[in-house]
């Protein structure tokens, strides 16, 4: 009984101390999902927010991207390419006349890291849910990051379409 | 004076009810022998997230596409085992992973590898045939596709939800690889 207990134990404590060393030293995976999650936390916009929150939402989305980002989205059939913090802002503008609150978030985020650590392609579902009406989007992306002066931003992303037509 | 059996309980002055070292009010949640209820635990543990993650696993409707056969909000269970020892039917509902299985496609299996698909107001043809499709109520005529042949080793999805605009609805060929599993109807 005490062996089982003394497993359960160490068990329980390796698991702690695996999460309180990626907490308190987050390696570079790391640091771009918790980059990509500060990204959908930011465009996610509940209904009704006030004006400083979707103030500071035009102010630091287009800063998620590089100067030279390239966005490509193909919706149905439809390809739209977004170039440079300028069209991310007018973006920006547009998720904010969305009606109603919006909610979005990254799935199934899989990184890889190039070997000098300084860029990273990664694959993941976004989704969007419009709070009014609970209508749900998803889309695949391949999202280029790269690493500027210690931040990562998103280069290039490009969507799929998981069925093709 | 009662001979008592090893292991059995015993009657305490306090009147409560000990085995193997268990206060009597423990006894609900560990039972009367904590090692084999931690050992049932475990394996109780494994055996749920075995069937969750390989076998059986509830997923969430969220959109129209299905509808009025899944209604939005509707809890199904995917069978993740229904293609390992055949390959996708016709009208069989898939399930279609995306960059991985937290959020995925649900649609219904129309048209099968070497097949000709085509769509003409509303109205599914397979191989120049008209199509029965009990489950659809309803048609839109602004559905006009193909004709298109589907290549080996693709199948051609779409949802039960033919009353939209034709670009409103997410629809084609799928490789058999991105299919996850059949819901359980």
């Amino acid at each position: 009984m005490k062996i089982l207990w003394r497993l359960f134990l160490a068990a329980l404590l390796g698991t702690g101390g695996f999460f309180a060393y990626q907490f308190f030293y987050p390696g570079e995976e790391n640091r771009i999902r918790e980059r990509l999650g500060d990204l959908a936390a930011t465009v996610s916009i509940e209904a009704g927010a006030g004006n400083i929150r979707k103030g500071l939402m035009l102010e630091q989305f287009p800063h998620y991207f590089t100067q030279d980002c390239e966005i490509t989205v193909t919706l149905k059939g439809r390809k739209r390419t977004m170039s440079g913090r300028s069209d991310m802002a007018q973006a920006g503008k547009y998720l904010l006349g969305m009606q109603g609150g919006i909610d979005v978030e990254f799935h199934d985020v899989a990184v890889t890291l190039n070997e000098e650590k300084n860029s990273a392609k990664v694959l993941l579902t976004s989704t969007m849910m419009m709070t009014a009406t609970e209508t749900l989007s998803a889309q695949e992306f391949e999202v280029k990051m790269v690493k500027e002066e210690g931040t990562w931003l998103v280069s290039r992303a490009k969507s799929f379409e998981s069925l093709t037509r | 004076m009662a001979y008592v059996p090893p292991g059995q309980p015993t009657m305490t002055d306090d009147n409560s009810t000990e085995s193997n070292g268990v206060p009597g009010w423990a006894r609900p949640l560990i039972g009367k022998n904590p090692k084999m209820t931690l050992i049932r635990a475990v394996l109780f543990a494994a055996i749920a997230v075995g069937i969750y993650k390989f076998a059986l696993t509830p997923i969430k409707v969220y959109g129209v596409s299905m509808a009025p056969t899944f209604p939005q909000g509707k809890v199904l269970l995917l069978n993740r085992l229904a293609y390992r020892s055949q390959t996708p039917q016709r009208a069989d509902v898939v399930v279609i992973r995306m960059a991985g299985d937290s959020v995925v496609i649900l649609k219904r299996v129309i048209a099968l590898p070497g097949e000709t698909i085509s769509i003409v107001r509303g109205q599914v043809h397979i191989d120049g045939e008209p199509l029965d499709e009990p489950y659809i109520r309803a048609r839109s005529e602004n559905w006009n596709y193909g004709p298109k042949e589907v290549s080996d080793g693709r199948y051609f999805v779409i949802g039960d939800n033919r009353t939209t605009h034709i670009d409103k609805q997410e629809f084609g060929f799928v490789s058999p690889r991105n299919i996850i599993g059949r819901v359980i109807e």
